[in-house]
């Protein structure tokens, strides 16, 4: 249990963070709508340059197949580029330390966690991935991954509201993510970072003679220009390997609670976004309500055993904020982590397990505000009847189409889960790794799965995971959790967007009685889907007093 | 849209996505970071008679028993942070053996020590700050130490 | 032949159908044992997988060697229970299938008894005529229809021209005059002479019993909504599924002891079996109790429409007033006297056959404003009421010398008529016209002063004023008073509460509008209608997103009537209005389109209450089996909260969900009960209900079953 003063610093963190995902949604509006402002004198010719040059004209309406064509064809073309600068980082430059190239499995499971804002990582940055790939691969991905994650939002957002004859054009949304929103930001925040002792510098590492009489390899890079994409953008992939446990990712309290604030931030603008697009802003306050509420309730599940400062854990970051750390890291989709997950105990795993069911607590960026939107779909439509009314949701019938495609959407978490799990066990690939037929076993490759299909990114096996078995079968996961939630949710929204909008006496959607009726309908359903495994995994390891690992 | 110009478009911003975020990025913020906070951006290096002999912010071996030591097994291994109490424990040790007063020693940790968060929770010591604040103020101590090598 | 209440036909007939009721529980039995063949379940999906279910474990209970691993020879009693208990749970679904179909069937037969009833007077070869049922004619067959007489089928007039009373919305509407060639629908009323005509159709085919007959038939096509729902349980299924073939999958790899017959059990009370059992009965049930409320609906999806109701046209007279609007006052102007109004009025009413024509006659009889009648009367012309005019007369070529009409006591005016009309001989006509005050403004060119004051006075007491004048001059005003129809208030309260916006449509004046709106509470009028008022307004209203209920009857009304998302025709109206409409209303009154609403609302809420409460349902059964499933992991037995055996929890939880299938038949058919108040107020008692309530009720109904089968 945390005392009161956790909880007032708590409180206080998240009262900032919710100020500035408002401010930072207001900012988000004016971008993705439109509206003229001064940065347009400096950024329209730039972004005029870019449409001209590659021959895309971004006032086009784009039907919803068209900018999922879009959206894919880029992130499997950004995927392909940085599979191949890592399978032939040794031939290329900024490769100071002269790292080898990666293994094709792993260079292929790499890509696709990068492009699919998962970041799992099957290797340590600092000993595996040369500057190069470290900025122009994986780096690049980061920013990638986390636009194509608000063009979507952006575009469900759109299609759910009517309002705009559509989802709109993804070479404009894409093309603003980065010019406007994603490039500044992460280079203001990087340059914090940096001055808060994150190294930034390409000259190599350095062999340092300690004091001890050893020597000592002193592993400086490109870190703070990486972190602050990484956290800002839920990507959570770590430049080194310990992640942000290691004191160059995350040197110290302030770092630590700059880069947590960093990964709640956009997730927490995506509501307030939803509200101001649908044109209703408490539609967005009652979700980011409902979003909260989850959020808190994994924190509550962490803390059900007060944390003791343990093997795993650093020192300079402490129990608390370990704890706080890894729930908000799998809550957001970010994934990364500050402390080693058999750290923990059970309760911590299933909080984490719970965020990565649920995958809108708040989840990642862009695609945790989908998946909101999934859960709402199908709550309306649920409870909705009950009103007495054919269910509407900002005043469209919900219809078979859109049950159909959250159905796919809901279906397909679970099987890429429960399957590839079960498959590991089959095939001995679990045993091979470590993994045991214990609850812990289970659950460490239970959590793999589940945080690759999720697109969190997080990992209880880590670099041992390095086999081809789970270096391919979790890229598919990636790509498949990925994709399949995106495409329907963009199905959904595109449909929505022509359908004619009823102002009658419907479900009100904008008040607390729906978020919490929203609440319960996501807690019913994930513990529907999980709870037996939930079962196997941490609960029967906290019932028998044992540790996850 | 043909297949062709589709094409081309993804691969133009592909190309201009990797030069701006995975390119210009970093380097501008390396530019930026290493003239405006060279020791940040630096890796905030320990320099000993002009040698670099490690970080404030990775731990390492102090094997001599004259300094405070840090914990390995940590989940980075690279930790240079004990717990308070931990560096209160060392005092004794490091005290017999340098001959520095306990009381001193005991200000020492406490003046390079913090809160985990900020005004709470757990109070840690930076072993290679306190480390280095020794050395710096004990200098006829610690010289053998450092000369040895 | 008298047209009885045709509610109290339908009653008797219910009763009738009660008895039969009896006799048909063999047929629902058997009907639902057929049900059960796997080839007709491949319908409901999630049935069939319980079948499926079924039949494995059947084989293990028969011999559970032959899987392997995930069975034990000791068990085999136990297996037996769990494939006993799993066929029930499939033939409840059945059963509910057939009960609601067998309650279709009933009530079928008890609307058809209302037709089946009407007498009719068949003329034989030599014209005379015979009683018989109109079930039994014929198309070719010639029929009497004399004043007073419920025409009983679809005839052509061959002989006679009469008057039909085509609505019994009377007020307004109009009589029709029926000369040969016409037609006649079935269940309109002569009201004057009599006629022969020669039945044009079979009686099978008259169009209300093609209405019937669609009730009946067991192929109704899915709503939208149904569809969706069905989807929605498909994918759980779905979901359910993976998770149990992956539980296996993953017990066998890790060895935790599972056996499939538990497992099995598991799937079966996560599946949506509640829902999916009595989805079917739902959809059902829903046109049943509009047929209950001689309400035929055209599809399912017609009573889902008007379930989303936003806006209900209701016509003032018929539907919020009796629509008898009886004289009560004779309003002189000018220089006239109230008596010269009266007479007038008398005289004009002379040929109006309307209760409020008789009320002018009445009202005039009792002041003794009668006029010495004239032997030209039979000569007179009549203008009928045109809805396009708004008004009616009286033309006297000759207004010579008056008579007294039978059994009147009037005192004698003919002088005073003579002196105001001059001689027979000098005066060439008397035209004498009455009429809504503004359409006979429009007609006359003498309006008196205080003309104005007078038509609103009496149209801002709630009454109708209707003027009256001879030749071009208005000499007054008669005031028409309308009662509210019993229950109206309430009814447009209960529409109200629930968010739902009533227009009152009404072809009178603007005060007059305005003061029976107030009276009832209606914000929303729409005064001096014309016949494309209607289609109008349900434009206006869908052009900003809203739902529109209304009810029509005549031919004008079609249109609108196809336009609006609900249209509720009289069954007295036309056919053309009837094919326009999507719900019928056999006792052809207006005012049951608020019925029709609501019993939209509550199969809405019925289906959606199921649904959660299937859903909410599944929490409370997880909990129950999951802790004791896993025979190698004695530690979940710490958090097997029900405190069961594990063959007994899951036994208990099967039994349990297998008993909710027909616990749940009545609400299925009979529907959720509802007071009509806001949609967030339904929402959240139903919410609290159905939910919260879904996932505590199988915690204390599982124990107790335990606890039972325990002390077994």
């Amino acid at each position: 249990m945390a005392g009161a003063l956790e909880l007032i610093w708590l409180a206080f963190v998240w009262a900032t963070v919710i100020v500035s995902g408002w401010l930072l949604s207001t900012y988000l509006f004016s971008v993705y709508t439109g509206r003229k402002g001064r940065i347009d004198k400096v950024l329209g010719p730039v972004e005029g340059w870019i449409y001209r040059a590659a021959g895309v004209d971004p006032a086009k309406r784009m039907t919803w197949k068209e900018y999922m064509a879009s959206l894919l064809t880029l992130s499997l073309a950004m995927g392909a580029f940085a599979f191949i600068v890592l399978i032939g980082q040794a031939y290329l430059p900024l490769n100071p330390q002269h790292f080898p190239n990666m293994r094709w499995d792993l260079a292929l499971n790499t890509a696709v966690s990068f492009i699919t804002n998962t970041d799992l990582q099957h290797y340590a940055g600092e000993t595996a991935l040369s500057y190069l790939s470290q900025m122009a691969a994986v780096g690049t991905l980061q920013f990638v991954s986390a636009a194509v994650g608000l063009c979507v939002a952006v575009a469900v957002f759109r299609g759910f509201s009517g309002k705009y004859g559509g989802v709109g054009n993804f070479y404009y949304d894409f093309v603003r993510s980065l010019t406007r929103v994603l490039i500044p930001l992460s280079f203001a925040a990087a340059l914090l970072l940096a001055a808060l002792g994150l190294p930034q510098a390409l000259g190599g590492y350095i062999t340092a003679a300690t004091v001890g009489g050893g020597t000592q390899t002193i592993e400086v890079g490109p870190v703070a220009s990486f972190v602050s994409i990484m956290q800002l953008g839920t990507n959570g992939g770590g430049y080194y390997g310990a992640n942000a446990a290691s004191p160059y990712q995350n040197p110290s309290p302030a770092t630590n609670w700059l880069e947590m604030w960093m990964m709640i931030l956009f997730v927490t603008a995506m509501p307030f976004l939803f509200g101001r697009i649908v044109g209703n802003p408490r539609e967005g306050y009652m979700l980011l309500i409902a979003v909260y509420t989850l959020y808190a309730i994994n924190v509550a599940i962490a803390f059900i055993e007060t944390p003791q400062l343990g093997a795993g854990m650093e020192t300079r970051i402490g129990a608390f904020s370990s704890v706080l750390w890894t729930v908000t890291a799998t809550s957001t989709m970010t994934g990364s982590a500050n402390a080693s997950l058999s750290a923990f105990n059970p309760l911590v795993i299933l909080a984490a397990l719970m965020g990565m069911f649920t995958q809108a607590a708040p989840g990642g960026i862009g695609t945790g505000a989908i998946f909101l939107l999934l859960y709402v779909v199908v709550t309306v439509f649920i409870v909705g009847l009950m009103a007495g009314r054919t269910p509407e949701y900002l005043g469209a019938k919900i219809t078979p189409g859109d049950i159909k495609n959250a159905v796919i959407g809901f279906v397909s978490h679970p099987l890429l889960i429960l399957v590839p799990a079960a498959l590991a066990f089959s095939l001995g690939a679990a045993a091979s790794v470590g993994a045991g037929s214990g609850a812990a076993g289970f659950t460490s490759v239970m959590y793999e799965f589940a945080s690759a299909a999720s697109n969190n990114g997080s990992s209880m096996l880590g670099t041992a995971a390095n086999t081809v078995f789970f270096n391919l079968s979790t890229a598919a996961a990636m790509l498949l959790g990925r994709y399949i939630p995106i495409a329907v949710m963009l199905a959904i929204a595109g449909s929505m967007s022509r359908r004619v909008r009823a102002t009658g006496a419907s479900l009100k959607t904008d008040n607390l009685l729906f978020a919490c009726i929203l609440v319960a309908s996501i807690l019913v359903l994930v513990v529907l889907t999980f709870l037996p495994f939930f079962m196997l995994g941490p609960i029967l390891a906290a019932l028998q007093g044992l540790n996850a690992i | 849209m043909d297949i062709s110009n589709f094409l081309r478009g993804t691969l133009v911003i592909a190309a201009l996505a990797v030069i701006a975020c995975g390119l210009a990025y970093p380097v501008a913020v390396t530019a930026v970071a290493g003239t405006t906070f060279p020791f940040q951006a630096g890796g905030e290096q320990v320099i000993v008679n002009g040698t670099v002999v490690g970080s404030y912010l990775i731990a390492q071996n102090f094997s001599a028993p004259v300094f405070f030591h840090p914990h390995s097994g940590s989940a980075s291994g690279e930790d240079p942070a004990i717990t308070i109490e931990d560096a209160y424990a060392q005092v004794p040790g490091v005290s017999s053996m340098t001959g520095i007063p306990q009381s001193a020693l005991y200000m020492a940790v406490n003046e390079s020590s913090s809160y985990t968060v900020f005004f709470f929770d757990q109070q840690y010591v930076n072993v290679v700050g306190l480390n280095m604040y020794l050395i710096t103020h004990y200098p006829s101590v610690y010289s053998g130490y450092l000369s040895r090598k | 032949m008298q047209s009885e209440n045709p509610r109290a036909k339908a009653k008797s007939g219910a009763r009738a159908a009660n008895e039969q009721r009896e006799l048909d529980a063999n047929v629902v039995l058997r009907e639902s044992i057929a049900r059960m063949d796997p080839r007709r379940l491949i319908s409901n999906p999630v049935m069939f997988v319980v079948e499926l279910a079924f039949a494995v474990v059947l084989v293990m209970a028969l011999d559970p060697t032959l899987l392997p691993f995930v069975s034990n020879k000791s068990n085999q009693a136990f297996y037996a229970l769990v494939a006993v208990i799993l066929l029930l749970t499939v033939w409840f679904s059945a059963l509910s299938d057939s009960v609601a179909e067998a309650q279709v069937r009933s009530t079928a037969t008890s609307l058809r008894q209302i037709e089946i009833e009407v007498k009719a007077k068949r003329l034989d070869a030599d014209r005379k005529p015979t009683m018989v049922s109109s079930n039994g004619l014929r198309k070719g067959d010639v029929i009497l229809v004399e004043k007073g007489d419920r025409i009983p089928i679809d005839c052509v007039v061959l002989e006679g021209v009469g008057m039909v009373d085509e609505s019994l919305l009377t007020g307004e509407s109009v009589h029709v005059k029926k000369a040969p060639t016409d037609i006649l629908i079935g269940g309109s009323v002569l009201v004057s002479d009599s006629l022969v005509a020669e039945v044009s159709v079979n009686h099978d085919d008259t169009y209300l019993s093609k209405l019937i007959r669609m009730v009946e038939s067991s192929k109704r096509p899915k709503t939208q909504n149904e569809i969706a729902v069905s989807v929605l349980l498909l994918g759980l299924t779905a979901i359910f599924t993976i998770i149990v073939g992956t539980l296996l999958w993953i017990s066998l790899d890790l060895s935790l002891g599972v056996d499939l017959s538990v497992l099995i059990a598991l799937y079966v009370c996560l599946l949506p079996t509640t829902i999916g059992a009595l989805l079917p009965a739902i959809g059902i049930s829903g046109i049943n109790r509009m047929s209950e409320n001689m309400i035929i609906a055209k599809s399912g999806r017609a009573i889902e429409t008007a379930g989303d109701t936003d806006v209900v046209l209701l016509d003032k007279t018929g539907t919020i007033t009796i629509g008898n609007r009886l004289a009560t006052d004779f309003v002189p102007l000018g220089k006239h006297s109230a008596r010269e109004v009266g007479e007038a009025a008398f005289l004009s009413s002379w040929y109006d056959d309307t209760p409020e024509g008789r009320s002018m006659i009445d009202l005039a009889y009792r002041y003794g404003y009668v006029p010495r009648a004239f032997r030209s009367i039979s000569r007179a012309e009549a203008e009928e009421f045109s809805a396009t005019t708004r008004r009616s007369g009286l033309k006297l070529d000759h207004p010579g010398i008056f008579m007294l009409p039978k059994g009147g006591k009037g005192i004698l005016q003919g002088s005073r008529i003579r002196k105001k009309y001059a001689g027979a001989d000098t005066q060439g006509e008397l035209n004498i016209s009455k009429g809504a005050p503004d359409a006979i403004m429009q007609a006359t060119r003498l309006v008196p002063q205080g003309f104005d004051k007078a038509v609103s006075e009496i149209a801002s007491a709630g009454d109708t004023p209707m003027a009256i004048a001879i030749g071009e001059e208005i000499i007054g005003l008669i005031r028409l008073r309308d009662k509210l129809k019993p229950g109206i208030k309430d009814k447009i309260d209960a529409i109200k509460a629930m968010g739902i916006k009533p227009i009152m449509i009404t072809g009178d004046q603007p005060m007059t509008a305005k003061s029976i709106a107030g009276e009832v509470d209606i914000d929303e009028y729409v005064s001096q209608a014309k016949p494309e008022t209607k289609m109008e307004v349900v434009k206006k209203e869908q052009a900003s997103g809203k739902i529109a209920a209304m009810v029509g009857d005549g031919t004008n009304d079609a249109p609108a009537l196809a336009s609006a998302d609900v249209g509720l025709a009289m069954a007295s109206g036309t056919t053309a209005a009837k094919e326009a409409a999507n719900l019928v209303d056999l006792e052809s009154n207006p005012a049951k389109v608020i019925d029709v609403v609501l019993l939209g609302k509550q199969l809405l809420m019925t289906r959606g209450a199921v649904t959660t409460f299937s859903v909410a349902n599944d929490v409370a059964k997880y909990f129950a089996i999951v802790p004791v499933m896993f025979s190698s992991l004695p530690a979940l037995g710490r958090i097997n909260i029900l405190g069961l055996p594990p063959h007994v929890t899951v036994l208990a939880a099967l039994i349990f969900n297998a008993l909710i299938i027909p616990a749940l038949i009545p609400l299925a058919t009979r529907g959720v009960r509802f007071k009509p108040q806001s949609t967030m107020s339904l929402f959240l008692r139903n919410t609290l209900t159905y939910g919260v309530g879904g996932v505590l009720l199988p915690f204390i109904g599982i124990e107790a079953i335990g606890l039972l089968i325990k002390s077994l």
